[in-house]
């Protein structure tokens, strides 16, 4: 009995074991990695973030040999974990999976714990636009019809957003401000609560990944007539809200940040190998079933996409008028 | 669709000799750390994850499956052996069954609780099998005005668990309300009572206040008593529970199953709610009400099934709508759609072979966990009969390593040490900590509930009784109130200045 | 009138809490309250502690009117050695390893109880360390650090 526990519980611990005996063997100079690399996901574990980052992450450690470990840190819209990622040592052992909520943070909360601007990035993993998932029982067919509503019926239909600062408060924000309605924001802890919200019919819509709206539209509980990206999108051809309000464009993504001072040699390694993973027809068929694109770009690319990011959300954020706190 | 067309691929996929070791793996892990305090089954299931991502996709739900409800089991044997809920689902636990171990009663309170847990698995896996597709649609029934109303039910079911006053119990669980406060709050994104403490930002730790609260507040209050704890023989008798504890289990048990069964499909505390909302009823009922706190039979019984029944049933909003009624929840779906299984109604008919699998597991599962946990009765009795010498070191030992593994910090042990204190002091006053626990768990979803119901009617109170569901819990716990209060008042009235007790 | 008791529990109670529910209702004014559409952050505290502070004030005049339960007495010696037992604990783990910060709180915790003896803790505390070792950091592979220097 006691050594049948024993033998389960130590598969159950293999990575952390496998890293002991890993790290004694390694000798001092051995290239990177040489023992096991810790990923941080900055929000509650089972998310959209967690399925794209188990993607390529088995495949960045076979690569890679080496393990690699992830850590779920949630809250306060993925600042908990970006902090966490600022105090860890820039070895390239500890690395974090982040969303766009990252751009917006800076605007957003008047004391971060670090400086988003000297983070390393590896990569701009994947980008994809948001669904609009609209209540069932409401008359519209397609997102003209809605703006038309909104426009005579102001404050009058609700979205849930996934709390402050999230990707679909800065689309909802986007799409109050360029059709010039006024949809009202309800604030939610996390995307799936806001999804079954519409789908009870207590608010009107969500945005939020098509991956998460499909369930709703399959059963008839919601419908998908517009998306944030640009072209029709999936099997279903989704048109986009850009088709109707040109120039609206909202796109969420997910990098690969590594703490500030991270050495080059370390990220191009990484680099390379994901560039690898992501060029295979497997991972591109998973991601693109999902309606996301792969991206891996250089760490100089993926530095200057987020400061753009910045930029524009910046200029989201206060278009919208949302003040730091 | 046939039932037994369905429950036969059920049992063909679940009895397959690799399901099953990973079904019994999934429970053995789950039993041990429900057991040690701190790690829960979502940091192991967390952890866990990856692993399961090479499995088959149903063997690796079945392993994460059977890993939760071995964690609530075994989560019951410490409350029961040692006063220490390390789940919120067994806070109720810690009361009734607590106080039996004292009575030299453990072997009886386990094996209650062993069994009121298999027969309300059992019957909630038949629930799930029959009505999954139906029954999924009552989560849909709940916005936030609903939750709000249920919340304010329970905390009022809450207020009845403390033995002691009523008014004492309303105060406590106000206390727990603020301290489940801390932290940032979900509109606004604004950091409260941190003082300015960047680790307090998600809040304080649950299981650094139920640790100070309970187990190391019962340690400090025990020890000069610490001769009265004689080593007994263990005879047959104190094993096991006599034909009289089991008669009056039995009604207690089908009762909280029913009532588990039910708010297990409400996402957001419904499996919770439902172990109080039991112990609340069976008091009520009960012919012995003053028994309850001293080590009542259906003090145990009844919560336990519930809460067991409840996480049973908290699998059909997930399997059938895709939506996580709690963070193991939230992990399953993630594990689903890392195979590119999107939950949602579809699964059933694109992949039934998983969701029967699952299904037929969940029960072989349980019956596992009584296999499995009966004979080690006795060796839980023998180690409680030990001195409290020996006893409680071990206790504050490994529940100060519980607190270091939840995130790898020594914070949790100083918050403990802190709450430790502030147990001692409601233990003078005699107040009771089981509300406080609760209205600590409650206060944010509470909070979150009212707040998005007022902005959604722009303001207007009136939403609250509009709704047929809120209007009669709401009316449902000023009813608790009344007759909690009443026969106060009019006692008070006839004969003031009385002592009451 | 019953008698007083000496020291009265729902005094203690009733000042208790609501010198707890003055206090979160006085600290959460420096949050923004909001209107009762839109709710701020402050609201919803500063709602329970009035509620808690007026509670507290019936569980005091209850007391003061009625006599109330009896408070218990605290073991006061216990209480500082558990308490100590704990935070020496927390602060040894990580500045020298489980291997000092397990003896150190089994020494300290035992005293709190008649039943003390050097041999007794030895014991305890050796049993412990193979027991947490084997459990904690063989089994389960949470990284507790046996020596932290």
């Amino acid at each position: 009995m006691g050594k049948m526990i024993r033998t389960l519980a130590l598969s159950a611990a293999i990575a952390a074991v496998s890293g002991v005996s890993v790290r004694c063997a390694a000798a001092e100079d051995a290239p990177y990695p040489t023992k096991p690399i810790k990923f941080i996901i900055p929000y509650a574990p089972g998310g959209g973030t967690d399925a794209v980052a188990a993607a390529f992450s088995d495949k960045l450690a076979q690569k890679l040999g080496q393990p690699i470990i992830k850590e779920n840190h949630a809250g306060s819209n993925s600042v908990i974990g970006t902090a966490l990622l600022a105090e860890s040592k820039p070895d390239g052992y500890t690395l974090l999976v982040v969303t766009g909520a990252i751009a917006n943070n800076p605007f957003l909360y008047s004391k971060l714990p670090y400086q988003t601007e000297a983070f390393v990035p590896v990569s701009i993993l994947t980008s994809y636009p948001f669904v609009l998932g609209v209540r069932s029982k409401l008359p519209f067919k397609n997102i003209q019809e809605l703006i038309d509503y909104a426009k005579a019926n102001p404050g009058k239909l609700t979205a849930g957003t996934s709390g402050r600062g999230a990707g679909a408060q800065l689309a909802l924000g986007l799409l109050n401000k360029s059709a010039g309605i006024k949809i009202r924001d309800i604030p939610f802890k996390g995307a799936g609560e806001s999804l079954s919200n519409v789908a009870g019919g207590f608010i009107d819509m969500v945005f939020s990944g098509y991956e998460t709206v499909r369930p709703f539209v399959q059963s008839g509980k919601m419908k998908a007539f517009a998306h944030t990206g640009t072209e029709p999108l999936g099997r279903e051809q989704i048109p986009a809200i850009a088709q109707t309000v040109p120039g609206f464009e909202y796109q969420n993504w997910l990098a690969l940040i590594a703490p500030a001072g991270t050495p080059v040699a370390i990220t191009e390694k990484l680099n390379g190998a994901l560039t690898e993973i992501f060029a295979q027809q497997d991972v591109k068929d998973k991601l693109a079933a999902q309606n996301i694109t792969p991206i891996a770009s250089t760490s100089a690319a993926a530095k200057d996409y987020l400061l753009k990011e910045m930029a524009t959300s910046k200029s989201i954020i206060e278009s919208i008028g949302l003040k730091p706190e | 669709m046939n039932f037994f067309s369905n429950l036969e691929i059920g049992f063909a996929t679940a009895l397959s000799l690799n399901n099953l070791s990973f079904c019994f793996v999934g429970v053995l892990v789950g039993t041990a750390i429900g057991i040690l305090p701190g790690l829960g089954p979502l940091a192991t299931i967390a952890m866990l994850l990856p692993l399961t991502y090479s499995l088959e996709p149903v063997t690796g739900l079945i392993m994460i499956a059977g890993i939760y409800y071995g964690a609530q089991y075994g989560g019951s044997t410490t409350a029961i052996l040692v006063n220490l809920p390390g789940e919120s689902s067994s806070i109720v636990s810690c009361l009734d069954g607590y106080q039996m171990a004292r009575n030299g009663r453990a072997g009886a309170a386990l094996a209650i609780a062993a069994l009121g847990s298999f027969f309300a698995g059992t019957v909630a896996t038949i629930l799930i099998a029959a009505f999954s597709p139906a029954l999924a649609e009552v989560a849909f029934l709940f916005g936030p005005v609903e939750y709000f109303a249920m919340m304010v039910l329970g905390l009022t079911a809450a207020t009845l668990l403390a033995h002691g006053s009523f008014i004492k119990g309303v105060a406590m669980v106000l206390t727990g309300l603020i301290l489940g406060l801390v932290g940032a709050d979900v509109n606004s994104g604004t950091y409260r009572f941190t003082f300015g403490s960047f680790s307090l930002t998600e809040g304080i730790e649950f299981v650094a206040v139920a640790m100070g609260l309970f187990a190391f507040t019962d340690i400090l209050t025990n020890i000069r008593g610490d001769t009265a704890r004689e080593v007994e023989a263990p005879t047959f008798s104190n094993l096991w529970m006599t034909g009289r504890e089991a008669r009056q289990a039995a009604f207690p048990v089908m009762r909280g199953t029913a009532i588990g069964s039910l708010l297990g499909l409400l996402p957001g505390g419904g499996a919770m709610i439902s172990s109080f909302a039991s112990y609340a009823i069976e008091k009520r009922l009960s012919k012995t009400p003053e028994e309850f706190g001293h080590g009542a039979i259906a003090g145990l019984a009844g919560p336990e099934s519930a809460n067991n029944a409840g996480a049973q049933t908290s699998f059909i909003p997930m399997l059938t709508l895709g939506i996580p009624s709690n963070g193991v929840m939230a992990l399953m779906i993630g594990a689903l759609m890392v195979h590119n299984i999107a939950p949602g109604p579809y699964v059933m008919v694109s992949n039934p072979e998983i969701f029967w699998g699952l299904i037929a597991s969940m029960w072989i599962g349980n019956a596992m966990l009584v296999v499995l946990n009966l004979p080690l009765i006795p060796l839980w009795v023998r180690l409680i009969q030990v001195h409290y010498w020996i006893l409680f070191p071990i206790i504050l030992t490994v529940c100060c390593v519980g607190l270091y593994s939840i995130s790898n910090r020594v914070l949790p042990i100083y918050f403990a040490a802190g709450f430790t204190l502030v147990g001692c002091l409601f233990w003078r006053m005699r107040a009771e900590a089981a509300p406080l626990l609760l209205g600590f768990i409650l206060g944010p979803l509470m909070e979150e509930h009212f707040r998005r119901a007022l902005l959604l009617s722009d303001g207007d109170m009136a939403i609250f009784y509009q709704s047929p569901l809120s209007i009669s819990m709401l009316g449902i716990a000023a009813a608790m109130c009344l007759v909690v209060l009443l026969p106060q008042i009019r006692r008070g009235r006839s004969a003031a200045f009385t002592e009451e007790t | 009138m019953p008698a007083m008791p000496k020291r009265n529990a729902d005094i203690e109670a009733g000042l208790f809490f609501t010198l707890f529910g003055g206090l979160t209702a006085a600290l959460s004014l420096q949050y923004n309250l909001g209107t009762i559409a839109a709710m701020g952050p402050g609201l919803f505290p500063l709602m329970l502690g009035t509620l808690l502070a007026v509670i507290g004030l019936v569980i005091f005049i209850k007391g003061i009117l009625f006599g109330g339960e009896e408070a218990r007495s605290l073991p006061l010696w216990p209480i500082i050695l558990i308490t100590a037992s704990l935070l020496v604990f927390a602060f040894l783990l990580l500045t020298v390893g489980l291997t000092v910060a397990v003896p150190a709180q089994v020494f300290i915790a035992l005293r709190a109880s008649q039943h003390f003896t050097v041999k007794r803790a030895i014991a305890l505390s050796l049993g412990l360390l193979a027991f947490c070792y084997v459990v904690f950091v063989y089994l389960l592979g949470i990284p507790v650090p046996m020596i932290g220097i």
